[in-house]
């Protein structure tokens, strides 16, 4: 395990705007948690129903066969084939997939199945209750969807998580990445930096992806970008990073130092493999979102680099105890080894 | 003659093998500890991020074969995968060992792998089979590399095929393993694996278990295609059922409804006909609401859907019983199963299920008799025969019945309707024990040989036993025994008697009569052993209990045992009242009625009370009778 630690946790009077930014996260999943717990399970509810999804799932067959290859990728096609005639389990897998399709719900009152009235009669009046729900939905309300792709929520997605998991994890990395990046451009820079990113992140994943009836929600976009430029603007600096090799002996956990663009690395090979890897169909992590930020990330710190006379870029030293000045690929056990400690 | 020399060679005697490095001296051999480490940097930091990047468009396209079910396509993707990991590995270990003699991992502990002989640099084919040697250990869950723990020279087996030795570069190196050390990783490696040889040997041994009868492979097979194998086994003439459309889902819905299919085969059916594209019918509809009936709002739907298509249909009664049914409109159901077109099956078995229900056992065998042309039924009906005969008091009929279904019927079965009868039939004395259905549940020897998940067969195994005399059942082993808390406290209610506590004996029996997961059949058997015992108004009280009887099987049987008690005790009032419900429900037995017909002679020409008159309308259930599914 290896975890990227830097000057480790900066308090908020040093950097106020990652703290306050933080902080309006938290006070977003607060409500949203508080006022969407039961829209959701109504919501979840609505969506397990083996029923409903069966039928969708033999409809969006017809519906993905009817406009084929390239509006619909082949592998959709081919299910769509495998759905409309095939068991019900295929069927159930392709109505699951049918909800990210907003064209296919926003059309929903257009289509009939006329192989069995009762199942579309059914289908229409569960695709307006689950119209309504998800209007209810805060996920739905400030996330970004191809429903609705407004202005205000190219901004407003980024505030927005979908649970303590997501939330904790993203904010890790604000605290570490972006105390640090405030510290050296400042608080008004850092928050463009942020906001930037994440409109950027978006934009990539609609470009890339394409935008969906699910919400896009989250800051890890906007966080890539932050992340992205501190690693930019400190390329070569040694930065402090966590280690343990899962064993359970002296000497194998501890800090280790390795150069800034490490981070850079691990991110873009992670975030690319999970791009080209996945269906996007299928939805899940939003790799294509986390690539647009770290691309904007690149290109504002190229920028700044240019505009460095104007906009100073202060130096911040990662350094060990004592002042100690570490070098690229030393490492600090935090317990040495008994044969080191002897000697 | 030359006699030739037959003595053997001399064995050279304990050459020890000792590497001529200098490097690899005692002392600089690497700890295996720091191997570890630069493996897990190897691996994790270095390996995995690669391997993910590569693999990736790879990735997406076996995911989209594993969904699309493309086993081709998915199993030579994983080949594929399986392959690159491999090149990935031996190219880098083996590149990074014949340049650098360290990988990067080994670099971070300062590690160094050299000949072992000699100080020639290794060749890179050595390099490669070290590689390929290290992969194979890899797949033998990392056994074999146990054997730097038992190596004199601290030499696994890739060390060993390449003749190379790993070095620590800086004076941290480790000596040869202790004789403890060593045993202690043989023993563990050893216990590894017998411990898989069993495994193994148990998976091979339950295999040919699960293929020894043909009859379970061609299930296993079947199973595995989703075919509703009791609808291919009934379905009969194969042209018949493709000249009739929904052929195949009629017969689904029979056996369904007669409890010998699973809801799943309706649905295995319906997928059918949607795969052949057979035109939607008044009884898809009605299969439907089956398969939908956990979502009522659609199951509904399903069933009004029936009627608007086809409203003189057959389907369209079966729907309308439907909904009658879960309204508990029992005169509604008798009314539509009365005007209702015969001959399709499942509205049959609906109405024997009503008229068993309702305890109208006489009308159940007239539509027994209606499915005698139903082969597929068969089972249902011999069972349900037994029944209607037994609860109407045909004994002998019942035992022909019983006789006639026992070679006919699933072993289990035979032995569960026998259990049934002979539990029933041992209330009146242990002289049934000589009888057909007892013969066929004999007394256990032990009390493991009971399963108390069958509880018919159960309760006739526990009073077989009681028949052998007062000593033959230890309640106590029982009820500490038995998992089942109902039958738990029937034990210890048993056990309470045979102290001669009967008030705490009458509150665990009351307790078995009240509780709402007790099985019907013990829970009349819990009655009649309490009214046994029981003083006039623990009786009374037994009586209110008996009134909340959801079954109306059990609720006639519980009220003629009632009855019969009350009159021993000459408690006329609490007995008429009972006879009064009973004569409302035509549930009096024929010794109820020679009881009550006697207690009325003997009232010296007064005429009946009119609380014991029956009412005009024979048919009305008391309000305080509450039937339930």
């Amino acid at each position: 395990m290896i975890f990227p630690v830097l000057n480790g946790l900066i308090g908020w009077s040093k950097a106020p705007v990652t703290w306050a930014i933080l902080f309006l996260n938290l006070v977003v999943l607060l409500y949203t948690q508080n006022t969407g717990v039961d829209g959701q399970a109504r919501l979840d509810d609505l969506m397990k129903k083996k029923s409903f999804v069966t039928v969708q799932g033999r409809i969006y067959a017809g519906y993905v066969q009817e406009r084929g290859e390239p509006e619909y990728p082949e592998f959709l096609v081919d299910l769509a084939k495998q759905a409309q005639r095939g068991p019900n389990d295929r069927a159930e897998m392709l109505g699951q997939l049918a909800f990210r399709d907003f064209n296919f719900l926003n059309d929903a009152d257009n289509i009939d199945y006329k192989e069995d009235p009762v199942a579309s009669r059914m289908w229409h009046k569960r695709v307006a209750d689950l119209k309504e729900l998800q209007h209810e939905h805060p996920s739905f309300t400030f996330g970004l969807s191809s429903d609705d792709a407004s202005l205000r929520k190219w901004v407003t997605y980024i505030f927005v998580h979908s649970g303590w998991f997501h939330f904790i994890s993203n904010m890790l990395f604000l605290v570490i990445f972006g105390a640090m990046l405030e510290k050296q451009i400042g608080g008004l820079g850092f928050l463009v930096v942020f906001l930037l990113s994440g409109v950027f992140a978006a934009g990539t994943f609609a470009l890339l992806t394409g935008m969906s009836s699910t919400p896009l929600v989250g800051a890890s976009g906007a966080i890539s970008g932050v992340m992205t430029m501190y690693c930019v603007l400190n390329w070569g600096r040694p930065e402090r990073y966590f280690y343990w090799l899962f064993l359970p002996f002296r000497g194998y956990m501890g800090w280790i130092y390795l150069p800034a663009w490490a981070s850079l690395a691990i991110w873009a090979v992670s975030d690319l493999s999970g791009y080209i890897g996945t269906l996007p169909e299928l939805g899940g992590i939003a790799h294509a979102a986390h690539l647009g930020g770290e691309v904007s990330g690149t290109i504002m710190a190229l920028i700044l680099f240019s505009l460095r006379k104007f906009w100073p870029v202060h130096e911040v030293h990662a350094t060990a105890r004592n002042g100690y000045q570490p070098k690229i690929g030393e490492m600090i056990p935090f317990l040495p080894p008994s044969h080191k400690r002897a000697s | 003659m030359v006699i030739p020399d037959w003595t053997p060679p001399k064995k050279p005697v304990n050459v020890e093998f000792v590497p001529t490095n200098s490097q690899a001296n005692v002392g600089n051999m690497a700890r295996p500890v720091d191997r570890l480490a630069a493996v897990i940097v190897d691996i994790f930091v270095l390996l995995v991020p690669i391997f993910i990047l590569l693999s990736a468009p790879f990735k997406r396209w076996m995911m989209a074969s594993f969904i699309l079910g493309n086993e081709p396509d998915f199993i030579s993707l994983v080949g594929v995968m399986t392959l690159m990991a491999v090149v990935l590995v031996v190219s880098y270990q083996a590149s990074f060992h014949f340049f650098f003699g360290a990988t990067l991992g080994k670099m971070l502990f300062d590690l160094k792998v050299k000949p072992a002989f000699g100080d020639e640099r290794m060749t890179f084919m050595s390099c490669v089979g070290r590689s390929l040697v290290w992969i194979l250990e890899f797949v033998c869950l990392g056994l074999p590399l146990l054997s730097v723990f038992t190596n004199s020279q601290r030499r696994t087996l890739h060390d060993r095929v390449s003749d190379t030795c790993v070095v620590s570069m800086n004076g941290t190196g480790t000596v040869a393993p202790h004789p403890v050390e060593r045993g202690l990783v043989r023993g563990f490696v050893g216990s590894c694996l017998l411990f898989a040889l069993l495994v193994a040997g148990v998976q091979v041994h339950q295999f040919f278990d699960k293929m020894k009868l043909e009859h379970n492979l061609i299930a296993t097979f079947d199973h595995e295609s989703g075919a509703c194998e009791v609808v291919d086994k009934n379905i009969g003439d194969e042209e018949e059922s493709t000249a009739k459309p929904h052929a195949r889902l009629e017969l689904a819905m029979s056996l369904y409804a007669a409890g010998l299919a699973e809801r799943n085969c309706l649905e295995v059916e319906l997928e059918r006909e949607i795969a052949t594209q057979t035109p939607v019918g008044g009884i898809t509809y009605l299969a439907q609401a089956f398969v939908n009936a956990d979502d009522a709002e659609v199951s509904n739907s399903y069933l009004d859907q029936v009627c608007e298509d086809t409203p003189a249909s057959v389907e369209c009664t079966m729907s309308k019983v439907v909904s009658r049914w879960s309204d508990e409109d029992w005169s509604a159901v008798e009314d539509l199963l009365a005007n209702a077109t015969k001959g399709s099956g499942y509205l049959e078995v609906w109405a024997v299920r009503h008229h068993m229900k309702q305890a109208h056992y006489q009308e159940a065998l007239a539509y027994l008799d209606e499915l005698s042309d139903h082969r597929e039924l068969s089972e249902f009906s011999l069972v349900q025969r037994v029944k209607a005969y037994f609860n109407s008091y045909q004994t002998n009929e019942a035992e022909a019945a019983l006789a006639s279904a026992i070679p006919a019927l699933p072993k289990d079965d035979a032995d569960d309707i026998s259990a049934w009868v002979c539990a029933q039939a041992l209330q009146n004395g242990c002289a049934a024990l000589d009888k057909l259905p007892c013969r066929e549940v004999p007394a256990p020897k032990e009390m493991g040989e009971i399963d108390f998940e069958h509880s018919a067969v159960a309760l006739a195994k526990v009073m077989s036993l009681e028949c052998h005399g007062d000593d033959a059942v230890d309640y106590l082993t029982f009820s500490q025994a038995v998992k089942n808390e109902d039958w738990q406290t029937f034990f210890r209610a048993n056990l309470k008697r045979q102290k001669d506590d009967l008030s705490a004996a009458y509150k665990l029996f009351a307790d078995v009569v009240n509780s709402n997961t007790t099985p019907e059949l013990l829970r009349v058997e819990a009655l009649r052993r309490v009214a046994q015992f029981a003083t006039t108004p623990q009786l009374h009280a037994l009586v209110e209990s008996w009134r909340g009887f959801e079954s109306k099987d059990s609720w006639i049987k519980g009220g003629n045992l009632l009855f019969a008690r009350l009159m021993e005790k000459k408690d006329r009032d609490s007995a008429l009242r009972v006879a009064r419900y009973l004569m409302n429900a035509e549930g009096l037995s024929p010794n109820s009625v020679a009881q009550l017909t006697g207690l009325m002679t003997n009232e010296k020409g007064d005429r009946m009370p009119a609380s014991v008159r029956p009412k005009e309308n024979i048919h009305t259930i008391p309000d305080s009778y509450e039937e339930g599914d």
